[in-house]
């Protein structure tokens, strides 16, 4: 008996991953310090990006059909393990907390001025919570639709963008200095491509536990360029726009005016937003409650969704003061807050398991999934 | 919350329940050999009914013996009945000299009708005469034999009104199980169809019929339906609607997992996919399992008619299909929180037109969007020659009068005519189109696009949790089945449809031949 039946394809894992990676992206937009070279710090957080998902990815692939709450234990030992677990379920809980606030308060400062945050972060967790309960096979279900939905409406906005662009925005190229680019690759990464950690508790369930690493990294990288995409779009279209407004991509999109019939789209950048955001708290959720479940060996995840919801609301409402102190969090303080997170406990957990030649087969054979 | 309510019935209805057994159902009795006996306990089952009828005569000259014969009037051939049973056993036996040693002997050389078989007990006996079989017992027989003579009055075969088609054929079900089995196995002319029989009702003794291809179908998806269909346990089965009550997988949910058509070749089409058909006797209305939601938006003409005008109608219908249940919710979305949105001469006209309405949009939408219905069940309701009256007050009265007496606003009156339309396109959803449209108006109404999305996921979740008979609802979109999307927003041309479609889960995939294309002769 386990707590989760369902599986998952491996495209559907790639679509998760693209729509996980997108999801709170175009409304913090990490690369705005560098202004007209933000291309290059998307590219440099990309490449960092990309090492951490090969270390996640490969930890995950040493057990396969094990979520990290179950081989922490196996790797540190009873109680340590369980100590890193609970880090690792309080880092979930966070972040979707936090995904939650980014969300909600983009809608109250670009949409819904006067409703309180509440209402619509309240309605989202509802969703969300309602997506949990039935499951990762629901979840994984809508990925496709989803991430397909969001291709498109970029595509979209993209391409009635065009007329906008002006290459010469781009100019002066490598205008910022190194050490500043590599810091904000690093925030890229922290706030887009590192955020993966939480498919520890997604990977299990695929169908093909062998494709994992290629579906995470095609996943990544479809992000990625979509991401670089409209960052590129962003910097065309903007210009030195781009530095001094709160949400770049919105305010661009606000730009389209194609033979006055077309105008003012944003909302449509506000439905995408959250689509995405919906499956990246859904997922984050659904962590949260499947690994608790699994470190309290309880029989099933499903009493836990509600009270989860609930503490991850409540703490998206304590978390920040105000929009701009959640702006200056993510981009100043999360980079590094997330680190130990993101690097940290994967590579310990790698070398660890690498150094006292985890999994053990022979006993795994014996006894599987038994070793705590 | 109703499933425990449904929960504590359950359990009063444990509590009342009596420990005996109801004993007026007629015991499984046998017959005795004294033809008088057997007559006086049949007419104690059979009761003074006026159509029962016990014919009394006497087969032979020399030796007679004394028999008779039990059917229903009315559902007998009276014909057929003469000919087959009573000539060849009152005069041709005078003629002739047949021993009559055994019950055998009278079904082999005697009676000319085409199904006759051998009944031991009462219970089949009745269960044969209700089913339209003529009963022969003979004295000095413990067991008799029932004849198939079926003949009762029928509704011919017609065009179904409800899936009129332009091309394609025009033949429907009919209230008769043996028809539209036989107008089944006309389209598919090959012996691996079958059809299982059972018997559902505790009083109505409702025939009910799976039809399936060995080798295609799968076979747990038969046991499956079997399972469900055995567990119905009611007393009446009028219609195949209280059928697909009883097996659905969702019972709670807007959304049919149960799909269902008047027309043979739709039928014949979904079982040649791997499907499973369900007859029940006293209706045209067949229903298909497993049903997938994109099942709702493929006609048969799709099929009949060049691919290229197929997949443009395939493609409407999910566009109408979106205009039906997000018309007004986006009208109300627009018109109250985003302005901004609508391109600047339109939004002057619109506030033009608007001007000195008294009611906000949402009001509107809801308002309109009930008449509407009213306008529609009155429509259906009503006899045709009324019906005129109706379209003339629904037209100018509501329509026209309503925005020039400043109720409404002329916007209001074309996105419910748009929306009224629309609903029309996609049958099958038509239902659920309604209330997804007042559900998705409520919550743009409270929080415009924000609370249209939210309620769109509501439906997608849902929609996405939802299988029916084993099948994901959602299939081929979610899960993403590539193979099968052939089917799904366009219609392929049929020698590139090589396999059936993989969401149902039937045994053999492969349809037809790879290479089929047709290609100009080389010269």
């Amino acid at each position: 008996m386990s707590l989760e039946e369902g599986k998952i394809s491996s495209s559907q894992l790639t679509f998760l991953i693209l729509s996980f990676c997108l999801g709170s992206t175009f409304i913090v937009f990490p690369g705005k310090s560098t202004g007209q070279d933000a291309w290059i710090a998307v590219g440099a957080g990309f490449l960092e990006g990309l090492v951490l998902v090969l270390i996640i990815t490969g930890l995950a692939m040493k057990f396969p059909g094990k979520s990290s709450i179950q081989f922490n234990d196996e790797i540190f030992g009873q109680y340590l393990g369980k100590l890193i677990s609970l880090i690792q379920i309080w880092f979930l809980l966070h972040l979707g907390s936090f995904a939650l606030r980014t969300l909600g308060d983009f809608f109250i400062t670009t949409i819904f001025p006067q409703t309180p945050y509440v209402v619509i972060a309240g309605l989202l967790m509802i969703i969300c919570a309602s997506a949990t309960r039935n499951g990762v096979e629901v979840i994984a279900r809508l990925g496709p639709i989803l991430a397909f939905l969001a291709i498109a409406n970029i595509v979209l906005t993209t391409v009635l963008l065009i007329p906008k662009m002006d290459l010469t925005n781009f100019l002066p190229i490598f205008n910022t200095p190194p050490a500043k680019l590599i810091t904000t690759g690093h925030s890229v990464s922290a706030l887009i491509f590192g955020e993966t950690v939480a498919f520890f508790m997604i990977i299990p369930f695929l169908n093909k536990p062998q494709k994992a690493r290629r579906s995470v990294v095609t996943g990544i990288t479809l992000a990625f360029l979509i991401y670089m995409s409209t960052t590129f779009r962003d910097i065309a279209v903007s210009g030195p726009l781009e530095m001094i407004s709160t949400h770049p991509t919105f305010t661009t999109v606000r730009l389209i005016d194609v033979g006055d019939i077309f105008t003012r789209l944003e909302v449509l950048v506000s439905v995408n937003l959250l689509t995405l955001s919906f499956l990246k708290i859904s997922i984050l959720l659904y962590g949260t409650v499947l690994g608790t479940a699994q470190l309290c060996k309880m029989k099933s995840y499903l009493p836990l969704v509600f009270p989860a919801a609930i503490i991850m609301l409540v703490l998206s409402i304590i978390d920040f003061e105000n929009e701009l102190e959640l702006l200056a969090f993510s981009l100043e303080t999360w980079p590094l807050y997330s680190l130990p997170w993101q690097a940290g406990i994967p590579v310990l957990s790698l070398f660890v398991a690498l150094a006292r030649r985890l999994p053990d087969k022979k006993k795994n054979r014996d006894k599987p999934a038994k070793r705590l | 919350m109703l499933q425990s309510i449904l929960r504590k019935l359950r359990f009063w209805n444990l509590l009342s329940q009596e420990p005996e057994k109801n004993s007026t159902e007629p015991q499984d009795i046998l017959l005795s050999p004294d033809l008088k006996k057997s007559l006086a306990s049949l007419k104690k089952i059979l009761g003074n009914s006026m159509d029962v009828v016990i014919r009394e005569f006497v087969i032979g000259s020399k030796t007679p013996i004394n028999a008779a014969l039990i059917f229903y009037e009315g559902l007998i051939n009276s014909q057929t009945q003469h000919e087959s049973i009573m000539q060849p056993l009152m005069s041709d036996t005078r003629m002739s000299k047949i021993e009559i040693s055994s019950l055998e002997d009278i079904k082999k050389s005697i009676i000319s009708a085409g199904e006759v078989s051998l009944v031991h007990s009462m219970d089949e006996i009745v269960n044969k005469c209700l089913f339209g079989d003529t009963i022969l017992l003979v004295h000095g027989f413990s067991s008799a034999l029932a004849i198939n003579t079926p003949g009762w009055e029928s509704r011919g075969i017609q065009e179904p009104p409800t899936e009129a088609v332009v091309r394609g054929p025009r033949e429907g079900f009919t209230e008769t199980l043996h028809t539209n089995i036989a107008m089944l196995r006309r389209k598919i002319s090959h012996p691996d169809l079958t059809f299982d029989i059972m018997i559902i009702g505790r009083r109505t003794h409702t025939q009910v019929s799976i039809a399936y291809l060995k080798g295609i179908t799968n076979p747990r998806l038969v046991e499956e339906i079997k399972r469900r269909l055995k567990q119905i346990d009611t007393d009446a089965i009028l219609e195949s609607g209280y059928i697909e009550q009883f097996i659905e997988d969702a019972p709670f949910s807007p959304f049919s997992t149960v799909a269902n058509s008047e027309k043979p070749d739709k039928v014949s089409a979904k079982i040649l996919e791997g499907r499973a058909a369900i007859l029940v006797d006293g209706t045209p209305v067949v229903l298909t399992v497993p049903m997938l939601f994109v099942e709702s938006f493929q006609s048969p003409e799709d099929y009949y008619s060049r691919p290229f005008y197929a997949s443009l109608v395939r493609a409407l219908r999910f566009v109408a299909f979106t205009i039906s249940i997000l018309g007004p919710a986006t009208y109300v979305a627009l018109t109250t929180y985003h302005q901004e949105l609508i391109p600047t001469p339109l939004l002057l006209s619109m506030a033009s037109a608007r001007e000195g309405t008294p009611f906000p949009a949402l009001l509107e939408a809801l308002g309109m969007g009930i008449v509407f219905e009213i306008l529609r069940e009155a429509g259906v309701r009503l006899p045709r020659t009324v019906g005129q009256a109706i379209s003339i007050v629904g037209a100018l009265v509501i329509g026209d009068v309503a925005v020039s007496a400043g109720l409404i606003g002329a916007p209001m009156v074309i996105v419910v005519a748009l929306t009224a339309i629309a609903s029309f396109v996609v049958p099958a959803q038509t239902d659920v189109g309604s209330v997804l449209r007042i559900f998705l108006t409520l919550w743009a109404g409270i929080l415009g696009a924000f609370g249209i999305v939210i309620g769109l996921l509501a439906i997608l979740i849902h929609l996405a949790s939802l299988r029916s008979f084993g099948a994901a609802y959602l299939s081929p979109l979610a899960p993403l089945k590539t193979s099968d999307l052939k089917d799904v927003f366009v219609r392929v041309p049929l020698w590139a449809m090589f396999t059936r479609p993989r969401s149902i889960g039937q045994l053999d995939p492969e349809r037809q031949k790879f290479r089929l294309r047709p290609e100009p002769p080389e010269d």
